[in-house]
This record gives structure tokens, sequence and C-alpha cells, in this order.
């Protein structure tokens, strides 16, 4: 690759420095870092490598909260508007990374920042205030306590800018619940790694930015082109139609292929849900898609995916917001055995509200209600709330405890591992996690969705190269076997995914318009040719997929490696998943066998250029990547295979 | 400016309003745009407005606001006013 030293650039140009601390604030050139990583959550993994020594912890003030938009996030490239959000895992004490959509992340570019790094620790609750240069730490005595949506609406008024652009916390981050969120304008959330109790840990409330700024490009006839493109790509797109009505409403087909795939039934239990519930979650007359009353986009996306949900009958009447997806009919009913669509759909709306990730809640509480169920606890622990299978307002109120660390809230607000080790028994095998972090991921059935959620770097989380369970969608032609059974064959497309999900994230790019899944209508060579024309650096796809995206995913990598003892253990499957079959449905009698996991492993670590038998980089992985110093900060923590 | 902007239709993305700028600027500026679209995400309130500096996209081959919205919210019609549309969802 070569960079041509364009005038203009697709950058806003600085990274914003934040010390909570000292409260000083200062900037940075962005460019020297893009030209390493690109952008969003490249740019925040070299930063963590950089500046986070070996022994710091999650709640230590050197930790560092990165706040990434995207490299193209700002200009019209499709669906180009997510941010990351990075800093050390709470759960696994590595490296920690969320992804959002949204709006946040262009109107950081509009206000003149890439990136935002926040350091520190605030003696006092505060938020920060950004308008273009104008950067201020202020005092959030008035914000804290409320709920993600009061807050979005106190900064909006407060401020006196309906259009302000907010990233926020709710009671659940102030209370360093561990599985913590940060919302972004009030509907979409960066979920995973406990990024929301990190920031609470900081007493940063808020970010509410403002822009009126420009974003160029280097080569504007060339990136229009590229526009027009993908455009032309996104309108020859079948599953881009259904998409704009919701990709949930597949789900409504009772026997839609999706239901054998990736639902995992309570808590782990099984990897199959009764066709009767099926239906009354999804049929389009009673359940959950007759509370869809709109559909919205996020910033230039033209998939148009996200559902606005209202409640207009029942006990939960009058609740309202975005947010529907396979993700809620996987994590709170199917886990849950919960087949109620008003109290899923509330359940889901107030895990936002409550600034909760939906995936800890689901993985976490379904791990309590089987708890429950065995005897592990009991109503004296519970505050008398009968923990039944299929009971949605007993998840309602375990969410709330949860928030609020109320009764058993608080024991499991602080990790529901720890929880499980203090409960004692089989709690702790009964607990589904993956590196610490609770999972509501299935491994017995989908063999590459279940290898790249256990080498996932963050603790797992479908999104880091699992291959489709679906036919539908994934990327034509196929490398290795994509959405197979089977174990043949997985590693070479989940790590063909990982590269495309990397670039992806540094881009800005949602995977519902890039290569995973949804309206899957992006390649790697559309990305080329937008880097090329709108950042002015001269890449090729094969730039992008073999320096560019393995720079990224090798700095997280060698993150884990050089602050935590993760190893290649860590990457197999959780142990209940390893010893216990599917009971019923079509899978009955799959297993995630640990040799063949182990099989992939190797061939996995294999394609990365990783040792084979340990999973640790090597030397000449990260020097062909010109990562020459990570390299020797890991041998001289004598954790490289120098070869 | 002969806009139609039809609500229930708008997935509130705002495309429009990014590349109006781009016409206007050459580069992606929001804040110089003709157009402009607010969205609460917590009740599903939007709205859509277009000010005088609208000039029909003029020296383009299409209209630009049109052409890139895949949702079909925006036609070309024959209104020759500022126009301010709500919706409630």
């Amino acid at each position: 690759m070569t960079e041509t030293h364009s005038q203009k650039n697709c950058l806003a140009g600085k990274i914003l420095r934040v010390d909570l601390t000292t409260q000083k604030t200062w900037t940075e050139d962005t460019l020297p870092y893009a030209l390493k990583s690109l952008g969003g959550r490249g740019i925040n993994s070299m930063i963590m490598v950089n500046e986070i020594p070996p022994g710091t912890r999650w709640d230590d003030p050197e930790n560092l909260v990165c706040v990434g938009a995207g490299l193209l996030s700002g200009t019209i490239a499709p669906g180009a508007c997510r941010v990351d959000i990075s800093t050390i895992n709470v759960f696994s004490g590595g490296k920690g990374s969320a992804n959002v959509g949204g709006f946040f992340g262009p109107e950081m570019k509009y206000a003149g920042y890439d990136t935002i790094i926040i350091s520190g620790k605030s003696p006092k609750p505060v938020y920060l205030y950004i308008r273009d240069a104008v950067v201020e730490i202020r005092d959030a005595a008035g914000l804290w306590g409320l709920t993600t949506f009061q807050a979005e609406d106190w900064l909006r008024e407060t401020i006196g800018d309906p259009q302000i652009k907010t990233a926020l916390i709710g009671p659940s981050g102030e209370n360093r619940v561990r599985g913590s969120a940060v919302i972004v304008d009030a509907s979409r959330a960066a979920g995973g790694s406990g990024v929301g109790c990190v920031m609470g840990d900081k007493k940063l409330k808020a970010i509410a930015v403002r822009g009126t700024g420009k974003i160029d490009v280097a080569d504007p006839v060339r990136f229009m082109a590229a526009i027009a493109q993908c455009a032309r790509q996104c309108a020859q797109e079948p599953n881009v139609v259904p998409m704009r009505k919701s990709l949930t409403n597949f789900y409504s087909n009772p026997d839609f292929e999706g239901w054998d795939r990736i639902m995992v039934v309570r808590n782990g239990q099984d990897e199959f849900w009764d066709r009767d519930k099926r239906i009354e979650l999804m049929n389009q007359e009673t359940g959950a898609p007759s509370m869809r009353k709109g559909m919205r986009a996020c910033y230039v996306c033209p998939t148009g995916c996200s559902s606005y949900m209202e409640i207009d009958r029942g006990r939960y009447q009058g609740t309202r917001g975005e947010g529907f997806w396979v993700n809620t009919i996987m994590g709170h009913a199917a886990r849950f055995d919960i087949s109620d669509p008003e109290a899923v759909v509330h359940a889901w709306i107030l895990t936002n509200e409550l600034g909760l990730d939906t995936d800890y809640v689901s993985a976490g509480l379904a791990w309590v209600f089987e708890c429950f169920e065995k005897g592990l606890i009991t109503k004296a622990d519970t505050d008398g709330l009968e923990l039944s299978w299929g009971d949605g307002d007993a998840l309602v109120e375990m969410i709330k405890k949860l928030a609020y660390r109320q009764g058993i809230g608080d024991l499991l607000a602080d990790g529901v591992l720890e929880a499980a080790r203090k409960i004692g028994g089989e709690a702790e095998y009964l607990l589904v996690h993956m590196k610490g972090q609770p999972s509501i991921e299935p491994f017995r059935v989908p063999k590459g969705w279940g290898l790249a959620v256990a080498t996932s770097p963050i603790g797992g989380r479908h999104l880091r190269g699992s291959t489709q369970g679906s036919q539908r969608f994934g990327p034509r032609p196929r490398p290795g076997k994509f959405g197979a059974t089977e174990y043949d064959d997985q590693a070479e497309g989940v790590y063909w995914q990982a590269r495309t999900k990397e670039l992806e994230d540094n881009l800005g790019i949602c995977n519902y318009v890039g290569t995973w899944s949804g309206g899957n209508y992006l390649t790697p060579a559309n990305f080329a040719e937008l880097v090329s024309s709108a950042a002015g650096f001269d890449v090729t796809e094969h730039d992008l997929m073999d320096q560019y995206a393995c720079v990224g995913r090798n700095l997280e990598k060698a993150f884990n490696t050089l602050l935590t003892d993760l190893g290649r253990k860590d990457d197999l499957p959780p142990e209940r998943f390893r010893k216990e079959q599917v009971r019923s449905g079509p899978n009955k009698g799959f297993i995630a066998d640990e040799d063949q996991y182990n099989r992939m492993l190797s061939e996995f670590y294999q394609l990365w250029g990783w040792d084979r038998e340990t999973g640790l980089q090597t030397r000449s992985c990260l020097e062909r990547l010109g990562l020459n110093d990570v390299a020797d900060k890991l041998a001289a923590r004598g954790r490289l295979i120098d070869q | 400016m002969r806009l139609n902007f039809d609500p229930n239709r708008c997935y509130s993305c705002k495309s429009c309003q990014l590349i109006c700028s781009f016409h206007h600027t050459g580069a992606f500026w929001p804040a110089k745009s003709s157009i402009d679209v607010y969205r609460n995400q917590q009740n599903g309130y939007v709205k859509w407005s277009v000010d005088n500096t609208c000039d029909d996209c003029v020296n383009e081959i299409e209209t630009l606001c049109v052409k890139n919205c895949v949702y079909g919210a925006l036609t070309s019609g024959v209104r020759t006013v500022a126009q301010d549309r709500e919706e409630k969802s």
C-alpha cells in the first residue's frame, strides 16, 4: 500500500484526549494512527496496547475508555455510522470492545474528532460536553441516577439543542454493575465487555456531542462513483427487502431454519424451542411483530433494519422504543423459555433504559433461573420471587434488581462468575460464559459460529467471525463451509469473516450492510475503493484483508496476552456444552466435541500465523505486520513464540 | 423546490440531508444542507424540513436527495415553498 499524502481525507483530523483526574483536555493528530490501523476499533486497540501497562485493572485510573468513530463515518458510505468503545474488559481483564451504530460516531467527526480517549477518574459525577472546539467537563449532579431515556432528555433540554447526540450510562453503569452498556442515542447499546461499568467507575455519566463541521474526501468524483457502485449492489440484493421490514420477520415462520441453528433454550439445557412457543412469540397478529409501529435506519444506512416498538395493550402498555432483534429472541425469549411477547418486548426496552447489556442480562439471569430450578438458590435469596421458566414478569423484576443492586442483584452485579463461585455446588458449571463474560451463544449446533465466539478476543459474542448458520447470508463465493454443522473446513470461513468484520469495525460500516448478514451486499473490494477514494490511502482488497485487518486482530490478541493469562483452554466452548448433548429436536445429540474443537483451533491459529499448539503469537507474524514493538513487549513477558 | 416528502416511508437515515450538503459544498457537511431531519429515538417522532436554500439541485443530472432516498420517502413534486412535515409513529 502507499500513502498519497492527499491534502484532504475523510478524517476529522484530531484525537481528543480527556483526563478526568486532572480535568485537562488536549488533542493530537489522527493521521499517524490511521495509516497503521485505519480508525474505529483499530486505533482504539493500538492506543490501548501502547499506553496501558501490564498489571492495570479495569477500575484503575490508568484504564482508558476509547471511543473511536470509523474511518468512513461522516461520509455517505453506506452504513458508515458505527463507533467502537474499547476499554479493559471487566470480565476477562483483557481487551474489551463494544460496537454501536446510530448517529453519535458521525457527529463526533463533524465536531472534529475521530477518536475520544478518556483517562483518569473524576471524584464526582461529570459529563463531557463537546461542541466543535468547545470541550467541557461539566457537573452531572442533575444527571446522576437518571435512566438512559431520562438522561438523554435532560441533556437535550439543559444544553438546549434537540440535535445533540449522546453516549451515556444508566443506573446500572453508575452502580458499577459489571454487565453495563453504553447507550447511544437512547436506543442502541455498545453492550459487551462492561464498557458502561468502566464509564460509571470513572464517574462519567455521558458524552454529549454536537458538530457543525465537515468531512472531506480525497477524490470526490472517484468516491461518488464507488458510492454509486455500492448503491447498485444494494438495489440488486434480494436480502435487503426483508431486512427493511426487520430480519426478525423470518422467525414468524416457525419452520425457519434459524430456530434450529442459534437458539439456546433454558440456559443451555436444550437447543430446541417448542413450535407453539415460536408461534406465540412471533406471529404477526398478536406476537411481537404486531407491536412494531415503524422501521428506522441508522445514519446513512440503506438497510434500515431497526424496529420501532410500542406496546399498546396489557400490563406493559405504554412501553416504547427502538429495538427488537434476533438477539431478543435468542436472549430474553428462548433462553428463559418466555413466549409472552409483551413481557419480552418490555424486558428488552427496560434493559436499554436501565443501561444494561442485553446479553449479560440474558445469559446471567437465565443462569439464576436455572440455579433456582435446581435449588441452589431459593425464594429466601430472591426476595420471594419465584423464578420459573417462562415467567416474563419475574425476568422484568430481576432486571430491576440487577441494575439497582437490590437483593440478589447486588451479588450478581459484581460478576456472575464470581456469584457462581460464592453459591458453590454445580453453579459454576451451569454458568455459560466465555473468558468470564456470560454468553448467550450456541456452540453445539453451528460449529463455525461456535469457533468464532470461542476465539473472540473480547470474551464471546458472535460478531468476531461467526459464520452464519443460514445459507441465506454470507459471502459469495464462500470461503470454507459457511453454515455447516460439521467441524471440517470451518476455520477458513471464520478466519475470512473475522477479518472482514475487523475491517467493518475499523471503517465504521455496519455488518448488516457489509459482509456478515442481513443486507450483506458490500465486499472487501468495495471497502478498498471507498478507502482509497475517501482517505487517499491507496489500498487494495489484499492490503485490507492481509494487513490492516490482521493488525487489528493481532493488537487485541496481544493486549490479552500482555494483561492476562488467557490461553488455548480459554478458546474452547463452555464446559457445559462439551459435556451435555442437545436434548431434543432435529439436532438432538449434538455436542461441542472437545477434540474436534481443538482440531478447529489448531487450524484457526495457523491461518492467523500463530503457534498451532499454544495459540500464542509469533515474531514472524507480528513483524510481517510491522508490529515489531508489540513482539518485543510480548517477548519481554515471555509469551511470544520466537519463530 | 419541488420535493414531496412521505413521512410514512421515511426511515430517518438522513442520507438526503448529507447528500444535499455535498451538492452545496463538495464536502459532507450537514450544517450546510438545505434539509434538516430530527428524530427522537424514544418516541418515534421524526420531523423533516427543507429550507429556501434548496436550489433544485441546479447543475446536477438528478435531484440528489430523491435519488439517494432508498426508502422512497422523497419524490420530485410541484411544491414551490419551504416544507415542514412531521409524523409521530
